[in-house]
This record gives structure tokens, sequence and C-alpha cells, in this order.
């Protein structure tokens, strides 16, 4: 049930005829895992947390360095040293005291990727590498949960929405991971790439228009464009083929 | 002209440009007008027997060329190529 407090802070929202109080409610049940409080982690943290998200699960392994406060709007200059996921929930908290927020210090491994994921409605990808973005993609895939991806670099990024069985995966999409490399990032970018896999996470919880399956967005902030590329499964795919 | 564009980390090959018009009439004609415009790009994106390397997508108007002909997809006045490696950072 949505208080009478929470009516008020979700108020522009549940006027949305499609959210609505019923909306909201779906909102405050549901149970999200970031994986990263990094720059995709940041937008996405605070726009879930603001809009209603009931429970959020944040895991980062790192602490906060000056290199991170870019584009890791988390975190202020007193934060550096600290770790991540405990900084990150402090200031979600300040943002919306009303809802839970876990944090988990740690690395996503094989080992405990199905217990940090098994009891989420939507797993957010907001990682900076590929390796445990396909660790990610197989549990969401094990555990039919769909599964957001976002990436950047420089001043251009991409997501797409990935639904177990009915979508491409990211091993169908990106079958091997691009060589690793510090990427240069300006952290507009991951804001506007967060942003938008927030956007697309609320509208499955909810349950409202047009996900964003089977297509990657590509935003490219040089020139300013969003361009569209068609995705299908790879029959083939050694992650996803046989679900 | 074909309009090949390039995304990420690639538009390294390219001197930083993002767009570059050339004439192809099938994909593979284009990767290698690409390599003869910024030699050396070519082993970024095909293997030494000449396929695609698993790391690169290639789409021709929004289309993945591996639901395509592959390299040997037609190319027609206006058509856009997109060249991209996955993007990683976060």
């Amino acid at each position: 049930m949505i208080s009478e407090k929470e009516k008020e802070r979700y108020d522009r929202q549940i006027l949305i005829d499609e959210i609505g109080i019923e909306g909201q409610e779906k909102l405050k049940r549901s149970r999200i895992l970031i994986s990263g409080a990094g720059g995709l982690g940041s937008p996405i943290s605070y726009y879930l947390a603001a809009a209603g998200v009931g429970t959020l699960r944040i895991v980062d392994q790192d602490e906060v360095s000056l290199s991170n406060l870019n584009r890791q709007i988390l975190y202020r200059d007193k934060d550096i040293g600290r770790k991540k996921a405990s900084a990150a929930q402090e200031k979600i908290e300040e943002l919306n005291p009303d809802i839970q927020v876990e944090a988990v210090v740690g690395k996503i491994t094989d080992g405990n990727v199905l217990d940090l994921s098994h009891d989420c409605d939507i797993i957010l990808d907001a990682l900076d590498n590929f390796p445990t973005r396909y660790l990610l993609n197989q549990a969401a895939l094990n555990n039919n949960i769909p599964f957001i991806y976002g990436g950047v670099c420089g001043l251009e990024g991409a997501l797409t929405t990935i639904i177990p069985g009915e979508t491409a995966c990211l091993r169908c999409i990106f079958p091997v991971s691009p060589p690793p490399a510090i990427v240069p990032v300006l952290g507009i970018t991951p804001g506007t790439i967060g942003c938008l896999q927030a956007m697309e996470a609320i509208k499955l919880i909810v349950g409202i228009g047009r996900l964003l399956t089977n297509r990657l967005l590509v935003f490219d902030g040089f020139n300013m464009r969003f361009k569209e590329l068609r995705l299908s499964r790879n029959p083939r795919c050694h992650s996803c083929a046989t679900i | 002209m074909i309009i090949a564009r390039l995304s990420g980390e690639l538009c390294k090959l390219t001197k930083g440009k993002e767009e570059v018009q050339l004439s192809a009439s099938d994909v593979l004609e284009c990767i290698n007008n690409l390599e003869e415009q910024f030699p050396g790009s070519k082993e970024r994106f095909c293997d030494n027997q000449g396929e695609v390397l698993a790391s690169i997508s290639i789409f021709v108007n929004g289309d993945n060329i591996n639901s395509l002909q592959g390299l040997q997809t037609p190319l027609k006045e206006g058509d856009e190529v997109d060249l991209m490696s996955a993007f990683a950072g976060g």
C-alpha cells in the first residue's frame, strides 16, 4: 500500500495515466540489482530511488578515487577512499529514506552471481567490463530475469533491454569481449545512458510502453544523434541458443 | 557514395573521423576502401582469413550483416554502414 506521504512524494509520476497508484505500488514492491556504482550506476541509483523502487541492491567492490568524480555523481571529494557501495547507500538513503538500499561490497563472481540476482526483478548493467557482464547475462538467462545492458566510450554509448528467451542476449550482440582498456568517458555520457536504462527499468516494472528489445540504441554525443540498430537472436549463441 | 560510421574506440582508426564517405559495392569493398584510406584499419575488423572478428559488429542500414549476406552484403548509393565494437565503459 502507498502511504499518504508516498502519494505526495510521487504525485507527479502518479499523475501519469499509465503509472497511477497501481504502477507506484508495483515500483514499491520491486527489487532491482544495480551491478556497479560508477558512472552508469550513479544516475541509475538516483533516479530509481527517486521514483520509489522499493529495494535497490547495489554491488561494487571498489573504493572512490579522485578520477571517478568527473562522472560518478554519487560521490564527493570527502568520499575518496570509501567503499563505493557504502557511500552510495548513504547518498541514496538521504535522497529517499522510504526505500531499502542493500549495499554489497564485493566483486560479482561466478560463485555469487546467482545469489546476488535470483530474487531481483531486473538486473541493471552498470559495469565497466565485459567478463562480468557475461556472468550477469548468463544469470539473467538462467533465472529468467530481464537484463538491461548499458555501455559507454567517450561521448558515445549504447543500451538495450534483454528479455530471456525472447530477445537477443548480450552474447548474441557481442559474442566476445572487446580488448580490455581504460575507457575514456565524459560524465554526461553515462549520465545519459544510465538515465535511459532507469527509464527502461521503470517501464518494465510498471508494464508500460514499448521496451528497447531487439534494438540497440546508440547515442552519439559528438553529433548529438541517436541511432537504432536492429538486433536478433543468434541461433548458435553459446549463452541462449538452448533457452 | 556510401557512409561508413565508426563508433567508440574504432574512430582512432580514422584519425577521429566518425563518418567516412566512400564508394563500395559490398561490405568487403567498404572495408578494403577504409584500409586504403586508413592503412592498418582492416586488421581491426577482420582476421587473417578475412572473416569479421567476433568483437566487431557491422550493420547495413541498421541490420547486422550476420542476418544479411555477411561481407558480401551488397551496398548501394546512400547506404549507411556502421562498424562498432562493444561499448565497455561504465
